[in-house]
């Protein structure tokens, strides 16, 4: 089985765009990219599927793009999930040891695992992830309990939950093209998978991914997820606002942001302006680059301060967390890492996606899907999944940390 | 037959009808009334009138729920004559206090004697379990006005179910809601809502006072009774004027017929203002007053209105001409296409003082579908001398120039404003049915709006 060469696929439905890669994955740890598909997205609002029959022929121009560049077609498919019905919450599972010495064996540990897992959710919920996040031992953290002595250990896990309704209409928009979906990565996830290195997360990570039209964050403490989050603000509330501030049409704005984004390069802003309509007709005039500035910075400014809000005091700038990375496609926007920097009071980067991809996906936009391939070739190698089957929609429930 | 109410006085025993029987057994079995003794004349008189047709209007004034009850107690004091106060409650112990001439207990085996708890429907229960009772409180009522508090239980449930009773008996129903402050929940506010509309349907005209006014009015230190002092202020000399434009005699009497006809349709909106003005030029600061008083600037104020009720009340100074210049204000300011009814009085000790008070109403149908084949007949055998004027409206309805002036009272009134631009606010996520909130805050609306960054463009 391990010489078995497998082709699989990764779909990521953004709130603009959506892109499908195919990769082949050789000895069941080398990853070789094949081909990469992209068609713009309609139908989706926010991250939710809002026009499923639009949605569907876009999804299907994607793959019919990306099977045909690539010449097959793959065997198994994964896509990422988003949205603001994302939840998730912390559950422990404490067992007594069992055996007479103390001496904790597999059994121990699967049983709290086990019951920390059991938690039932609202009939509308279903189980995305369950993300450990530690044991402890008598009260103390410990990596790996197995051999330890000790008389009560305890499993805690992070739950990563989402709406049924939302998961099964990304699902079945596949299963009407009759692919079947093998799994779904949370988009922060695996955004974090493509950008944070082992010992970053040890370190302490985030990572802020800003979509069109929602933005995705993921903090990692102590190589742990500690904590995930979407905020339903994205590119196009910034395209909104400079539409209502200068009182043109959703296009002309987005070409104002192109445009600033181009000027901003050169350092000095002052004094310089953007044409209004751009076409010289009537009507048309200069308006200064500061206003844009100003509607830009304040709408970033509050993205960022709700990041912050929300990571609580588990956010220590420099001290719990050493990098903040940005990416998704917003980041490209120009100024970002400064507004971000003065929020968290440290530095800020853009997201570098590794040297091993293509030079043409070494894009922002890019690094949700390579991170579902990336998430998909982990889950090739540790074949230790617990096959435990947790919705009518082949969502397999199992464990995703590096440690076991 | 069921002997009569021992509270009934004696000497009405010899005029026994049939129907008085009928109606002392209703009382005996469905609710409890208790008329103080100080009313007999009153009673006497009401009863006397029902074998002949009274050249006497029969005026009520039901206070349901715990704020009408507590507003018809204030009333209580005030002594109008001819006017009988009733209070309608389903806790008992509210009833037990009440100064009302009559009182009655509905729901007794539904909320045994306690309030509602805030339920629409267990009001409703409450009063369909003593609608006889409830029947012949409205019965043989002319003017009828209801005060109640929406939002809550009873005040919600059971007003519109006794206007459409007092409607069904001929009586004109005008009534006075309070809408709760919008810091007692959206809920509450809903439900308030819900019961105005449906009042609407079945009232000739609401006056909705809403709580947020009551609370701009009164200043930061003010206590919380003094704010709704303020409330049965505007309430009473709502009421007041309306008494003594039908009761007392003036330079230019207004008719309850003309009242009638005001409220003919069964209206969406109302116009309801009051006005004073006292020392120099007392006139001029009347009608500022008036054109400034906070119920013509709510949302729920019809601002384009056909049918006007001026009433003026001044001392013993007051000549013609200040009439007119009153009038020409008004007409000034609503259009000179509407018709116009309007009554002057005079009343001892308000030398240099003038109280003004409009009540308007408009053509548009009501919200929800009233039952319009329903006309009113009122028996008009009053020996009126009309001497009114009233400049009929073309039934085109609204001139252009409504609808200007309407728009610019608009501008004035910042709560519209705020509503409207809210929902526009939104730019590219207008058509979004979900409002994106954090923590409260509408993350959609640009943020240079909410924290007001002023942009040089």
């Amino acid at each position: 089985m391990k010489n078995q060469n497998k082709i699989i696929g990764a779909l990521d439905i953004g709130t603009s765009k959506i892109i499908v890669l195919i990769a082949e994955i050789s000895n069941g740890t080398d990853l070789n990219i094949l081909g990469m598909g992209e068609a713009s997205t309609h139908g989706v609002n926010k991250g939710d599927i809002v026009d499923m029959e639009a949605t569907s022929n876009c999804v299907y121009a994607a793959i019919n793009t990306v099977e045909k560049s690539a010449g097959t077609s793959f065997e198994k498919l994964y896509m990422s999930l988003t949205g603001g019905h994302i939840r998730g919450f912390y559950n422990k599972g404490i067992v007594g040891v069992s055996s007479p010495d103390n001496i904790i064996v597999e059994e121990d540990v699967k049983r709290a695992t086990e019951s920390a897992r059991v938690k039932e959710l609202r009939p509308d919920r279903v189980y995305i992830h369950h993300i450990l996040n530690g044991y402890k031992l008598d009260g103390k953290n410990i990596e790996f309990p197995l051999g330890k002595e000790g008389e009560q250990l305890e499993a805690s896990y992070l739950h990563i939950t989402s709406d049924e309704k939302k998961l099964a209409d990304q699902i079945h928009i596949l299963n009407w093209m009759h692919y079947t979906v093998d799994d779904v990565i949370l988009s922060s996830l695996a955004s974090g998978c493509t950008l944070v290195t082992e010992l970053e997360k040890i370190n302490g990570s985030l990572v802020i991914d800003i979509g069109a039209g929602i933005t995705d964050y993921v903090l990692y403490l102590n190589g742990k997820i500690a904590k995930t989050g979407v905020i339903k603000v994205g590119g196009n509330h910034i395209t909104s606002d400079l539409g209502m501030a200068l009182r043109i049409n959703t296009q002309r704005a987005e070409e104002i942001k192109c445009q600033y984004n181009k000027l901003a390069d050169d350092e000095n802003l002052e004094n310089r302006h953007l044409w209004l309509y751009g076409d010289r007709s009537i009507g048309d005039r200069p308006v200064q680059v500061n206003a844009i500035d100003q509607i830009i910075e304040a709408r970033l400014d509050e993205l960022f301060n709700i990041i912050k809000n929300e990571l609580g005091t588990s956010f220590k700038p420099n001290e719990t967390v050493t990098k903040i990375t940005l990416t998704g496609g917003t980041s490209r926007q120009a100024g970002i890492t400064n507004i971000a920097k003065n929020v968290f009071e440290m530095d800020v980067s853009l997201g570098e996606i590794p040297n091993w991809v293509q030079k043409e996906l070494r894009h922002p936009e890019y690094s949700t899907v390579l991170g579902i391939l990336l998430f998909a070739l982990k889950y090739q190698k540790n074949d230790i999944v617990s096959k435990k089957k947790k919705s009518r929609f082949k969502i397999l429930s199992r464990l995703f940390s590096s440690s076991k | 037959m069921i002997a009569n109410n021992s509270n009934i006085p004696d000497d009405n025993n010899e005029s026994v009808n049939p129907d008085k029987n009928i109606e002392s057994e209703l009382l005996n079995l469905n609710c409890e009334i208790k008329i103080p003794e100080v009313d007999e004349d009153l009673k006497d008189l009401e009863i006397n009138n029902e074998s002949e047709i009274s050249p006497k209007l029969k005026i009520k004034i039901i206070g349901i729920g715990n704020a009408g009850n507590n507003i018809i107690n204030q009333f209580a004091a005030e002594k109008l004559d001819g006017i009988t106060l009733s209070a309608v409650n389903t806790d008992f112990r509210a009833i037990e206090n009440s100064k009302a001439d009559e009182c009655l207990l509905i729901g007794k085996t539904i909320t045994k004697g306690l309030d509602a708890g805030g339920d629409i429907e267990v009001a409703r229960n409450a009063v369909e379990s003593d609608i006889d009772s409830i029947n012949q409180m409205v019965a043989n009522t002319d003017l009828l006005f209801l005060i109640s508090g929406l939002g809550g239980g009873t005040g919600s449930g059971a007003t519109p179910i006794i206007a459409k009773k007092a409607v069904e008996h001929n009586a004109l129903v005008i009534c006075f809601a309070i809408i709760p402050y919008s810091f007692e929940g959206i809920r509450r506010q809903q439900q308030a809502r819900e019961s105005l509309a449906e009042l609407r349907s079945n009232c000739h005209a609401v006056i909705p006072i809403p709580g947020d006014i009551l609370f701009q009015q009164s200043n930061e230190s003010s206590s919380v009774t003094n704010s709704f002092l303020l409330a049965d202020n505007w309430i009473a000399s709502g009421i007041k004027a309306i008494h003594s434009m039908i009761f007392k005699n003036g330079i230019k009497n207004v008719e309850f017929n003309d009242l009638r006809n005001i409220f003919k349709n069964k209206s969406g909106k109302t116009l309801f203002g009051i006005g004073q003005g006292a020392g120099e030029n007392y006139i001029k600061k009347a009608i500022e007053n008036l054109f400034l008083c906070p119920l013509l600037h709510t949302t729920e104020t019809c601002n384009c209105i056909d049918r006007l009720i001026v009433n003026i009340t001044g001392g013993p100074n007051i000549g013609m001409n200040e009439v007119k210049e009153v009038m020409d204000a008004i007409f000034e300011k609503y259009s000179k296409d509407i018709e116009i009814i309007y009554g002057a009085y005079i009343e001892e000790g308000m030398n240099d003082k003038i109280e003004l008070f409009i009540f308007g109403s408009n053509n548009v149908e009501g919200p929800v579908n009233s039952n319009k084949s329903k006309t009113i007949v009122y028996n008009e055998n009053t020996n009126s001398k009309k001497i009114v004027f009233p400049i009929k409206s073309k039934s085109k309805g609204k001139s252009k120039r409504t609808y200007k002036r309407k728009n610019k009272i608009k501008k004035v009134d910042n709560q519209i404003e705020f509503l409207f631009s809210e929902s526009e606010q939104r730019g590219l996520f207008e058509d979004d049915k979900e409002r994106n909130l954090y923590k409260d805050v509408d993350l959609d609306v640009p943020t240079y709006l909410r924290r007001s960054i002023k942009l040089t463009l």
